[in-house]
């Protein structure tokens, strides 16, 4: 088994906490056989069938109806500057921009940050957690996943919204997903499919881009390879 | 740093590096790429010019033995010369086979300053219709010259993606650097 330590002597402790590889590691193929039989294939369907127009629309609309949750985060997170442009480009974008076909509040550069409920466990101190990969959704952290049931429950537009809304509003985020999966089948197909060890390149690739999202580049993040060329002659 | 920053950084001989070199390499580097860019070639043309970019102006041979890991140690210094010459080809077509995406893009420098050991110039890359994407370069001269030795394209940090890749790739082959670099020389 000396081999199998490889991949992990890689690197500093981004791969480290993972105590449920052997667990993750199956749900990934389960993930993997998901997305071959089913939404890899809707996915480039859908981006070959419908109109870019269509698409880009199904992406707006999408964005607009995450809006109310990002308010929310912006507050729980002590971003008011946020919250309040957020606000206001819901409801331009809601109202002139007839549901968010359209993001004229962008336009006139009424623009916060996004929010996440993860984020905002992130910025009140809580530590990321262990791996995880979730069944048919796939891979994320301890914190990221308390973070998904938190934004489930801090949605403030969805239990306003009629039964017909809520299937709308759940078709079109569904859509969505297609597109993305479909637009971005070149990067996510060779993280997925074109890597030796594809659990470990998504792992890899996840957690880099996540805490991108959330701290940006850290110096810490710099290992000099020179050094340990060197010490290791 | 202005010309006259420029102009004393280039009258200190080699041993002592500095920000504007490492600026001055990757204003180079970012150059060729928007070149590549805007060139519209096909896709075997645009690997071809990556290929180029990346031997004229990173530190292959560091980026090589990093990414070969703790197996390096027990490799001949002519498997470490065949795995060199691949893994080249190898980050070109992986890589340069995405500048398709960037066509009617443009990289520019941003910002420079000493980090550790080495240099960090960060770039941002506006891509059509996708915003504004952060590329950093981290520069070292222990190579001889200004050279980088990384690239981290919004977080993604090239060498220890690929060092796991790799290293993935070893553990399939248990850890024998023929099968490696056999493995590799069929995939590009």
């Amino acid at each position: 088994m000396a081999f199998g330590l490889t991949g992990c002597s890689a690197s500093n402790d981004l791969v480290e906490n993972d105590p449920f590889e052997k667990i993750n590691r199956r749900v990934h193929s389960f993930n993997l056989v998901l997305d071959r039989s089913i939404l890899r294939p809707a996915a480039l369907t859908y981006v070959s069938v419908v109109d870019q127009d269509i698409q880009n629309v199904v992406s707006n609309v999408s964005d607009n109806l995450s809006t109310p949750g990002h308010v929310a985060n912006n507050i729980l997170q002590g971003d008011l500057e946020s919250a309040v442009k957020n606000s206001l480009k819901f409801v331009i974008n809601s109202t002139i921009g007839l549901g968010g076909v359209a993001k004229p509040a962008e336009q006139f550069g009424i623009n916060g940050k996004g929010g996440d409920f993860g984020q905002t466990l992130h910025a009140w101190g809580v530590p990321e957690g262990p791996f995880i990969v979730i069944p048919a959704f796939g891979p994320s952290t301890g914190r990221d996943a308390v973070g998904i049931l938190g934004d489930l429950s801090l949605d403030p537009v969805g239990p306003l919204m009629s039964e017909q809304a809520r299937v709308f509003s759940f078709g079109i985020r569904a859509a969505d997903v297609l597109g993305k999966r479909g637009n971005y089948s070149t990067s996510l197909d060779s993280i997925l499919y074109g890597s030796a060890d594809s659990y470990e390149q998504m792992k890899l690739i996840y957690l880099q881009a996540r805490r991108f999202e959330l701290d940006g580049t850290q110096e810490d993040d710099y290992f000099d390879p020179y050094e340990e060329i060197f010490n290791e002659n | 740093m202005g010309a006259l920053g420029a102009y004393f950084a280039l009258g200190q001989t080699g041993h002592a590096m500095t920000a504007v070199q490492a600026e001055t390499l990757v204003t180079k580097v970012v150059s060729d790429i928007n070149k590549v860019i805007a060139s519209g070639k096909s896709d075997a043309a645009m690997i071809k010019d990556f290929e180029k970019i990346f031997e004229t102006y990173s530190d292959v041979d560091t980026m090589a033995r990093y990414a070969l890991g703790r197996d390096g140690k027990k490799a001949t210094g002519a498997e470490i010369k065949q795995f060199t010459k691949v893994f080249k080809q190898y980050v070109a077509k992986k890589y340069g086979s995405r500048f398709r995406e960037f066509i009617g893009g443009k990289i520019e420098v941003k910002s420079s300053r000493e980090v550790k050991k080495f240099f960090e110039v960060k770039t941002n890359a506006v891509i059509k219709n996708q915003g504004n994407f952060e590329v950093i370069f981290l520069v070292s001269d222990r190579s001889g010259r200004p050279l980088f030795f990384n690239v981290f394209v919004e977080g993604l940090n090239l060498l220890l993606t690929e060092r796991s890749e790799i290293g993935a790739i070893l553990d399939r082959n248990k850890g024998d650097i023929g099968s490696l670099i056999r493995d590799l020389e069929k995939s590009v």
